[in-house]
């Protein structure tokens, strides 16, 4: 029995979609493997799946080899996320979705071992991308709602639990898609805690500042300790206009993707300020890995 | 960080894979004028030597400074300003002159493909945008100025090309800007 559902990888700061196939039977009787160039994490769902579907009230199919495969093959697939379409894949070749089928929308979620839905890193580029293939809706967790409803022209449902996702496929009907309105939420995180008027005299300096801002350009300051140069580095981002939304969208994919958004903030309205130490190397700055790092986000 | 300075994107490549993120962002750096830091501070003395100072300074390449528009002295703020209570403007009357600049180079660049601010310009448009003044000269020619004042640039040949834009227009061009 093969059942099909739809999640996504991030690759970067964007996500592309990816089909886990699921097929019980096929294979040799007590194999269960991920197949598709799974990570770690990915490899893991494996030992966590038979726990989420037991205390969940399903059946694993145990005894029937289960092999399941995240395409395109020969794409790295990372982290938890697809614990969710996985489980589900398992569930529909028991035959619990009545004939439907899962090919309009995107399923996120890591799972936890009673079958809580857990929040998932880059759900505002999986939203994306889910639009951009054309699917109706995607279901992530409840933390990540926010960041994905910012996305227009697809429907967002939040996710809690297993059984939650199952309901959802059966009778989606009966859920309503969550909806945000993102300018309010830009304007509302669009708040900073400093001013320049904090910084006494400078005029120069600031006037310096007030050009460089206006123009797009780098400035350096020289000065002895205490003159207030690192206090009018960070009041940079108060005298910049406030962030378009697509500067939002940008900036807050950036850390949804680094795992760094805060609680279910939807939408990051401030503009980026960082400050690394000076003894960085260039590789912390830029980042190891393919990971975003500094120079991108901190 | 010379390429996202000077492209805008960093390319980070390993055995599998090649990603290239967005990195386009205004940096702003301090530094002290010596090891102490207090060179040219009147209220402190500063016990460093010229090589020291020189050995100091020279530890930022000019490669790197040369990508930074505006380099701009900060002096210590005099006790009796810093406990006067701030008389200066706040950062949303700033932001007000710095939007409406934006917007003044969001015109003015309309026809010119991927530019929006005045940085962003290559030197054909400096020399389109941004013609010298006589009096703008003089200050171009000027190695140095008095301490606090808007410097134009630490280093010479400013007919070349990315001085040419950094150098001679700034003068006119942040004014404008901010008009």
């Amino acid at each position: 029995m093969l059942f099909k559902t739809i999640s996504a990888s991030v690759y970067g700061i964007d996500a592309y979609p990816v089909e886990v196939e699921v097929d019980v039977g096929s294979a040799r009787m007590q194999d269960f493997n991920v197949v598709g160039l799974p990570d770690n994490a990915v490899k893991e769902s494996r030992e966590r799946i038979k726990s989420q579907m037991h205390n969940c009230g399903y059946e694993f199919p145990h005894g029937q080899g289960v092999t399941i495969n995240l395409a395109p093959a020969d794409l790295r697939k990372e982290g938890s996320a697809f614990d969710l379409p996985m489980a589900l894949g398992l569930v529909g070749c028991q035959g619990k979705f009545f004939g439907k089928l899962l090919d309009r929308m995107m399923f996120l979620g890591e799972l936890s071992l009673d079958g809580t839905v857990r929040a998932v890193r880059g759900a505002l580029s999986a939203a994306i991308a889910a639009r951009d293939k054309g699917l109706k809706a995607v279901a992530v967790p409840e933390m990540n709602v926010k960041e994905a409803a910012v996305v227009d022209s697809i429907d967002v449902f939040a996710l809690k639990s297993l059984p939650q996702a199952v309901d959802l496929v059966n009778s989606p009907e009966s859920f309503q898609p969550v909806h945000v309105d993102a300018r309010l939420l830009l304007n509302e995180a669009a708040q900073y805690s400093v001013d320049l008027r904090d910084v006494h005299g400078q005029q120069a300096a600031k006037r310096a500042l007030e050009g460089a801002c206006a123009g797009g350009h780098n400035i350096l300051f020289i000065g002895p300790p205490g003159a207030g140069k690192t206090m009018l580095a960070k009041r940079i981002p108060t005298i910049l206009p406030p962030m378009s939304l697509e500067e939002a969208i940008e900036t807050t994919r950036i850390h949804s993707v680094a795992g760094t958004l805060e609680g279910a903030q939807g939408l990051i309205g401030t503009r980026p300020f960082r400050s690394p130490h000076h003894t960085i190397s260039d590789a912390g700055l830029i980042g190891g890995g393919a990971n975003p790092a500094r120079v991108k986000f901190r | 960080m010379r390429q996202p300075l000077e492209d805008g994107s960093v390319t980070i490549a390993r055995a599998a894979i090649s990603v290239t993120f967005p990195s386009r962002f205004m940096l702003a750096a301090v530094m002290n004028p010596c090891p102490c830091g207090y060179f040219g501070d009147p209220s402190h003395e500063c016990h460093c030597t010229p090589p020291m100072i020189q050995r100091y300074v020279s530890k930022i390449s000019g490669p790197l400074l040369d990508r930074i528009d505006i380099h701009i002295e900060v002096p210590a703020v005099k006790y009796k300003e810093l406990r006067a209570p701030s008389s200066s403007e706040d950062s949303a009357a700033v932001r007000g002159r710095v939007i409406a600049a934006q917007q003044k180079q969001i015109a003015r660049y309309k026809s010119e493909k991927k530019t929006y601010s005045n940085a962003q310009m290559a030197p054909k448009m400096v020399r389109k945008h941004c013609a010298i003044s006589a009096d703008g000269g003089k200050v171009v020619g000027k190695r140095r100025d008095p301490p606090g004042a808007f410097r134009a640039s630490s280093r010479p040949h400013p007919e070349s090309g990315s001085h040419y834009r950094r150098s001679g227009c700034r003068s006119r061009h942040t004014s404008q800007a901010s008009k």
